[in-house]
């Protein structure tokens, strides 16, 4: 196990590796009804915002919830 | 508060803009004082289709589109930006599914060390979130990488990370054939 962390380590210590730059996430808040507003960004951001990945706030603090107590971090 | 107030994007209904209400003099005003991405925008619900581009514009005038990579800056844990972070704990996902929480965390600390383990487990649960990492395993406890995931780390060579992946799966069929024998029931 020691040399297949060894060498796990090796690919993020390498000059090889690169942080993309085109990634943001968007949390988004707001209804949750057929009608709102934030279901119609949804769909209008998958092609006006394609550096972004939309997702539904309450997402992730549904896993966050229910696997364990909840706590939270602003990251 | 604070800190997340300056990362947030206000969107409201223009029939709101202009009411002496507790939410325009309380939190909006302090969104409109402290968020990089301010202020309100104003949208009107009524007109189909509902016209966006206002939060386009803000969002790609705030993060422009950069077409140019950076490259990734080993160091440790609490010197990485919360982006690398998460790139990291997918690509140890990508290597290691199924692979449960302790085991990404021990990973991720035996690298990077003195890994938060509270923050380590929000960032899993958001790459959950995302749809870039699903829960698998009888009790949801482990982890496996979507095929749909776009990486927040690249690498030039991709040959070295498909060898230790082939490692990887050898070391679990020798070793914790549980793991082994759930790749052919729970990889997307």
């Amino acid at each position: 196990m020691r040399v297949l962390l060894d060498q796990v380590a090796h690919i993020f210590t390498s000059t090889d590796a690169y942080l993309t730059a085109d990634r943001h996430l968007l949390f988004l808040c707001g209804g949750s009804d057929a009608a709102s507003l934030r279901k119609q960004f949804m769909t209008y951001a998958e092609v006006a915002l394609p550096s972004f990945r939309v997702f539904l706030a309450e997402s992730a603090a549904k896993d966050i919830t229910h696997f364990g107590p909840p706590t939270f971090l602003p990251i | 508060m604070t800190s997340i107030c300056t990362k947030l994007l206000v969107v409201n209904n223009i029939a709101h803009q202009a009411t002496n209400s507790f939410v325009n003099y309380g939190p909006l005003a302090e969104v409109n004082a402290t968020s990089i991405l301010r202020p309100v925008i104003y949208l009107d619900p009524t007109i189909t289709p509902v016209n966006f581009a206002p939060v386009q514009q803000r969002l790609l005038t705030i993060f422009p589109t950069i077409k140019h990579r950076r490259r990734f800056a080993f160091g440790s844990y609490d010197e990485l930006s919360p982006i690398a972070r998460l790139g990291i704990v997918l690509v140890i996902v990508q290597l290691f599914y199924p692979i449960s929480f302790d085991d990404i965390f021990s990973v991720v600390n035996s690298i990077f060390g003195s890994a938060n383990l509270e923050e380590v487990n929000h960032l899993i649960s958001l790459t959950v979130a995302v749809g870039y990492v699903h829960r698998v395993g009888d009790l949801d406890d482990l982890f496996s990488i979507d095929s749909s995931a776009k990486p927040l780390l690249e690498f030039k060579k991709s040959d070295e990370r498909d060898r230790i992946r082939i490692s990887v799966i050898d070391f679990y069929r020798e070793h914790f054939t549980e793991l082994y024998d759930l790749l052919h029931t729970s990889v997307p």
